[in-house]
This record gives C-alpha cells, structure tokens and sequence, in this order.
C-alpha cells in the first residue's frame, strides 16, 4: 500500500501570524502534486510546518502521514519516516561538508540508536562512495561538491542541485520541494528536472511548491492546486497550470472576491 | 606549606644548596606577594592547608600505562605520576646527538649549570606572581629538554602527566631550551579521573628559543573535575625562532593559565590555535600574550571554544608592540558558541601599539548555536545531539585542521562525543 501523507484542516503561523488558514491536501506515493501560489501565500510555510520547524505553530487541524499524526513528532523523525524537504534557502554549515553531512544522515537511518553510536562503524565508506558518486552523476554534479562545506560559496543554482542530491541519496516517500526551480538557469532546470524525473516514480509523492509555470515544462503533475491566503482554492490538473500561466492569478482573486471560487 | 617543608623538601631530594637557597628565596616571595587580583576568576574556595604538596607516587598507573603504550612513535617520553617522574625514555640516535630528556629533579643535579641558567632565571621569575612563587618554592618533577645545535627532531617528545587521588598539590616544572637552528615538537597530555577532594596542579612551563630555532607545543588537557589547574607558560623567542602553541581542553574544575610569548628576536613568530569544550560548572580563564618587542615579528592566535551546561570561558589576548618592533603584523582571533542559556562567555581582546610600520588586528564573536542549522540536520533524519555534535566539529574545524598530529585530534573528538553524551563506536 502507497505511503499517503494527509493534511486536514490544518491551521500554522509564525510569530503570532496566522498564514494557514484551513489547509487540506493529500499526497500519495507516486504522485505530483504541484502547488502554486503567489509571494506570501504561505507555500514556505506549508513546507515548514510540514518538516517541522520549530519556528511554526501549528494552531488546528492535522497532518497524517502513514496513518500517523505526526505533527508531535521532531524533524528527524518525520525525515526517518521518509518525508524529505528541499530548502527553498537552505541553510550554510561551515566546516561539515557534504560528504561528512550525507554519511551521518545516512547512518542515522540504520537500525539502532540514532544518537550517531552507529556513526563510526556505519555504511562503509566504500558502499556511501559508490552511492554518492552515482546520484552526483545523474544530477550532473561536481565531485568537488563532496568535499566543499554545506552550502557554504554555493551559488544558487549550485545549493539547489545540493538539495535534490540529497533527495536522491535519501530517496524519501514523500519529497516536498520548495522552489527548487527558482534560481536556476535553463541548463540547470534541465538537469535537475531529468533528477528529478529520475527519482520518481512509484516509490516517491512530491510536492512540487513553484510560483512559476517553467518547471512545469519538465516535470509533469498529476494535479495542479493552487493556494492564495493560506488555503487551496483551486485544484485540477496539469491545464490548470497552463491556465495559470496565460491568466494570472487575477481570476482567481476576482473569483474569490464575486464569490465564484470560495475561499 | 611552611618554610620547613620547603627545606624537608629540598633535603628529602638532596639538592645541591643553590637549588635549597632558590627555594628558600622563593618561599620568601611567596610569603611577601599578595593573593592574586584575578578579576574573573576566583580561587578562594581553594583550601591550600588541606593538600599535600608532596605525594612520591613512584608507579606506573594504568592511565599512564596506557598513555606510554602509544608513544613507541615518540622522539622521548617523560611520564609522570603524582609529584615523581616516573619513567623516562630517549631514542638513542638522539642521545647520541645531544640532546637531553630528563625529569627536573635529575636535570639539577647532572647538568647545572643549564638549570641554573634557565630555570626560572629570565623567561619567568619567581615573583612573577604568588602561585608562580608558591611553584618555584614547592616544584617536583617536570621535564628537562635541551636540544643542541641544528638538531632537528620530527617525532614528538612527550610528557604525560597524571595524578592518583586527591587533596595533593603538584607543582611540575617544564623547560625546554633550543639551540640555534634546532626543532622539536613536544607533546603534553595531562589526564586524570575526578576525585572528590581538591587537587591541586600548578605547572610552569618555560620554553626558550634560541635562533632559527622552532618549537611546536601541544597540550592536551583533560584533567579530573576536581582540578584547579594553574598554569604559566611562557617563551622567549629569539631571531627568526618560531614557537607554535597548540592547546586542546576539555578538563579541570578551573583553569587560570597564562600564556605568553616575548618575541625578542628580528623576525621571531608565534602562532597559535586552541580549541576548548567545557561543560558542568567548568571555569577557564586565560590571559595570552604576544608581545612584540624586536621589528619584523609576527603573532597569531586563533582559539575556539564551546561551552554547556553552566561552564564559563574567559579570554584576555592582549597584541603589545613595542616601539622597536617596526613590520609588525599581529592577529588574535577568538570565537565561542555558548551552547546553553546558563554558559557564559566573555572575550576581551587588546591591542597596545607603540610602533607605527604595524599591522594588527583583532576579532571576538561569542555566538548561540544556530537553530537554523540545528533544524536542517535534523530534517535530514540526524537527531538533536547528533546536530549538535556536527554543528560543533564545523565549528571547530578551522582550528582542528591546524592541529599538528592526528592523534590529538582524535582524542580530543572522543573527549567531546563523551561529554556530549555520544556514544562513540570505535
Ligand atoms: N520569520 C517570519 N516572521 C514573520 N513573518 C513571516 C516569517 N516568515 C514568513 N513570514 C510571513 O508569512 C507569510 C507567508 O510566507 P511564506 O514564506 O510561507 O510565503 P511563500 O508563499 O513561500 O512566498 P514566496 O513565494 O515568496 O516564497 C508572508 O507574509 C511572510 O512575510
Ligand atoms: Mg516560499
């Protein structure tokens, strides 16, 4: 049975701010689900309250994922239950580099403890080599990047491409990735669209958050939902982006506002 | 601690009378100098009364026996064991070339005239201060190294220090003297269980290079929660000489150290890095002086620490260049993440500029840990502890790579991971 990560109701702010105001979503295993929405709509912040950030309330409603609720649970949890998240702005870590990074979030998924007493013995370096050296291949990435600090002088592009490597060495069940698009130049679309292409597939659900229709070109969602104000106010398929594209957001707002579209 | 102890002493190792007469001077001293005036650290709660100065231990413990069973990749060790040396070894190609490895207490009576030139007689005198008075007064064992002329030796010298109990008082003494053109690297590890009682340590270290001499000095110190740990450490460095300081520590109830290198010769150096985890009610202070005297001398200091719990680090580095000391550059560099509400942290860099051909600068940052960061790791599957642990050796990684020997290193990662509470698989 696919992995289904269910959001209900689900209500989140930051600072006092409420941002999501009665959110509902599901993802299953397998399918791309693309959601769009203007600067400030709270795409960020569904990413967020979704990993877990504890900067993010949550104030109602709930977020099922395998059956279980896992909004109580801390971030490491939730990844080691196979959600995965690409940072819009991911953050820089000087000093660990992304080989040293990678092998520790791999070890934490071994059986055991996951307080890094596996750390040592862990995959062998030779197995983790062989995986990482595989997927910088598929995504067209230098090998330098292995041994460079997290993040750290990493172009936009570059941090990006970061992102979905690590994606694809943790290949989760359910991936949101937060623009993963923006900042990147055609070639390196491409490139990261053919990643992400490749890692689909039954096995992996995405959310693929985008306030651009271009990524769209490359990566085919099954469903489109559209969110203004912290809630989805229209849902279909992929001619839905399209029609994003060519209208705007206008006609939605002007549905929202003559009652046509509820919000 | 009286004035017969001092000659009980002195009689019980059968000195010489000019070793008893520097003694008896410098319990004078002591008797006349006033409590230290540590601003930021205090040192009252130290029974002095109750500790025995003097504990002859005279064994190998199994700490030490541990410590000795990887120094077959050492130039020299010096193990000691309480106030006694206990064991001392020398390759013999380097014996045969000069250079001397003794405990102290031998090196006063086979060679001295080296002693008395150098024994606290110019890089740090008695009166320098009352504990450094107290040392001169009450000193046992320690280390002699003298390496001639170009002698230049690869593989460390090392000095393991320890201690077996409680309510003692050890006053080791480290010298070390290079002669023009000559180059060491010695290695200090000290290391000891906690007790429930006082422990007092109260080392000086005096190092003196002569020209176109080098010295690279690690200290590695994990001393038992029970320590107060006094330390002076001094060098004097002459005409293109270079010494490289390189602290490591995790231990001690309390630190208080100086450190100081007097660049006195055109072109002497000194460059330095630490790094420091605490973690309880741990308290370090340390006051680190480069005090540029001669022209074209270069300073530099890059220290990193860490604190938990309700430890507390203080930092005094003070730049001082003289009028004379024209092309001069000097760095001093110190930052600490405060890993808990209830840790502090204070950092009080200086500079004193008198020449004006000078280049000098200094940074402080004091941070918190970045939760940020801490959220990114974890939502790749890493728990809490273990962010925190990657996010520290990326902190400290600036300064682990300038750590000269990889197995230092690695102690002082495995020290870390078990006050972190990790468990490390090795
Ligand atoms: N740390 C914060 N403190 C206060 N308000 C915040 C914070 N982060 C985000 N917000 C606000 O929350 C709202 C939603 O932000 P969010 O980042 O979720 O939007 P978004 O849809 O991802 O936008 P974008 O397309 O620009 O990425 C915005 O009004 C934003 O200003
Ligand atoms: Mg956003």
């Amino acid at each position: 049975m696919p992995s289904v990560l269910e959001i209900k109701d689900l209500y989140a702010g930051i600072e006092g701010k409420e941002i999501l105001k009665g959110l509902n979503l599901t993802i299953r295993q397998g399918e791309i689900h693309a959601l769009m929405g203007p600067n400030g709509s709270g795409k960020s912040t569904l990413a967020n309250t979704l990993m877990g950030h504890p900067d993010y309330e949550v104030t109602g409603g709930e977020v099922l994922f395998k059956g279980q609720n896992i909004l109580d649970l801390p971030p490491d949890v939730r990844s080691r239950l196979g959600l995965f998240l690409a940072f819009q702005y991911p953050t820089t870590i000087s000093g660990v580099t992304l080989a040293h990074f990678l092998r520790s979030a791999l070890n934490a998924r071994l059986p055991g403890p996951t307080d890094g007493s596996a750390r040592k013995k862990g995959i062998p370096v030779a197995e983790f080599r062989k995986l990482v050296m595989e997927k910088m291949k598929l995504l067209e990435v230098d090998e330098s990047f292995a041994t460079r600090y997290l993040n750290e002088g990493f172009s936009g592009g570059e941090k990006k491409r970061a992102e979905i490597l690590q994606m694809a060495v943790l290949h989760p069940e359910i991936a949101i990735l937060d623009e993963t698009d923006s900042g990147l130049d055609i070639d390196a679309l491409k490139v990261v669209s053919q990643g992400i292409n490749a890692l689909a597939g039954p096995e992996m659900g995405i959310l693929l958050i985008t306030h651009y229709q271009r990524i769209l070109n490359y990566i085919k969602p099954d469903y489109v939902h559209i969110l203004v104000d912290g809630r989805i106010v229209q849902s279909g398929g992929p001619e839905l982006a399209q029609k994003m594209e060519t209208e705007g957001y206008d006609w939605i707002r002007e549905g929202i506002a003559d009652g046509s579209i509820s919000s | 601690m009286t004035r017969d102890a001092v000659v009980a002493l002195s009689d019980l190792k059968n000195e010489p009378a000019w070793m008893r007469e520097f003694r008896l001077a410098a319990w004078e001293t002591y008797e006349r100098l006033p409590q230290p005036n540590w601003k930021r650290t205090d040192i009252s709660n130290l029974n002095l009364a109750n500790l025995i100065f003097y504990t002859p231990s005279g064994q190998l413990t199994p700490l030490a026996q541990q410590a000795l069973a990887g120094s077959s990749e050492m130039a020299g060790a010096v193990v000691q064991v309480d106030s006694q040396v206990v064991h001392v070894q020398l390759l013999s190609a380097l014996l045969a070339k000069g250079v001397i490895l003794v405990d102290m207490d031998t090196a006063v009576q086979q060679y001295p005239d080296l002693v008395k030139k150098y024994f606290m007689a110019e890089i740090i005198k008695p009166d320098f201060g009352k504990f450094e008075a107290l040392h001169a007064a009450l000193w046992s064992g320690g280390t002699f190294l003298y390496v001639p002329r170009n002698v230049e030796v690869e593989m460390p010298f090392y000095n393991f220090l320890t201690t077996t109990g409680d309510d003692r008082a050890l006053f080791p003494h480290t010298l070390i003297v290079t002669e023009t053109g000559a180059s060491i690297h010695f290695l200090e590890e000290t290391l000891s269980e906690t007790f429930t009682g006082q422990t007092l340590v109260g080392g000086v270290t005096e190092i003196y290079l002569h020209p176109n001499s080098r010295v690279k000095f690690t200290n590695l110190q994990n001393w038992g929660l029970n320590v107060y740990n006094l330390v002076t450490r001094r060098t004097m460095v002459h005409n293109d000489a270079a010494i490289n300081y390189t602290l490591a520590e995790v231990g001690a109830k309390l630190t208080h150290q100086y450190q100081e290198a007097y660049l006195v010769g055109t072109g002497a150096n000194t460059e330095s890095v630490g790094v420091f985890y605490f973690d309880h009610d741990q308290h370090w202070d340390m006051y680190a002086l480069m005090d540029h005297v001669a022209s074209f001398t270069f300073g530099d200091l890059l220290l990193r620490g860490a604190l938990a719990d309700t430890s507390r680090s203080i930092f005094e580095g003070l730049i001082k260049i003289r009028k004379n000391a024209q092309e001069t550059n000097s760095y001093l560099h110190d930052n600490t993440l405060v890993m808990s509400k209830h840790a502090r942290a204070d950092s009080i860099p200086s500079l004193e500029i008198e020449a004006n051909e000078v280049r000098a600068s200094h940074g402080a940052t004091i941070g918190q840990l970045d939760e940020d960061q801490v959220f990114y790791l974890m939502s790749r599957g890493i728990d809490r502890r273990e962010a925190e642990r990657v996010i520290l050796e990326g902190f400290f990684a600036p300064v682990l790579q300038r750590i000269p020997l990889e197995q230092v290193r690695e102690k002082l990662l495995g020290y870390v991971d078990e006050k972190m509470g990790t468990v490390t698989v090795s």
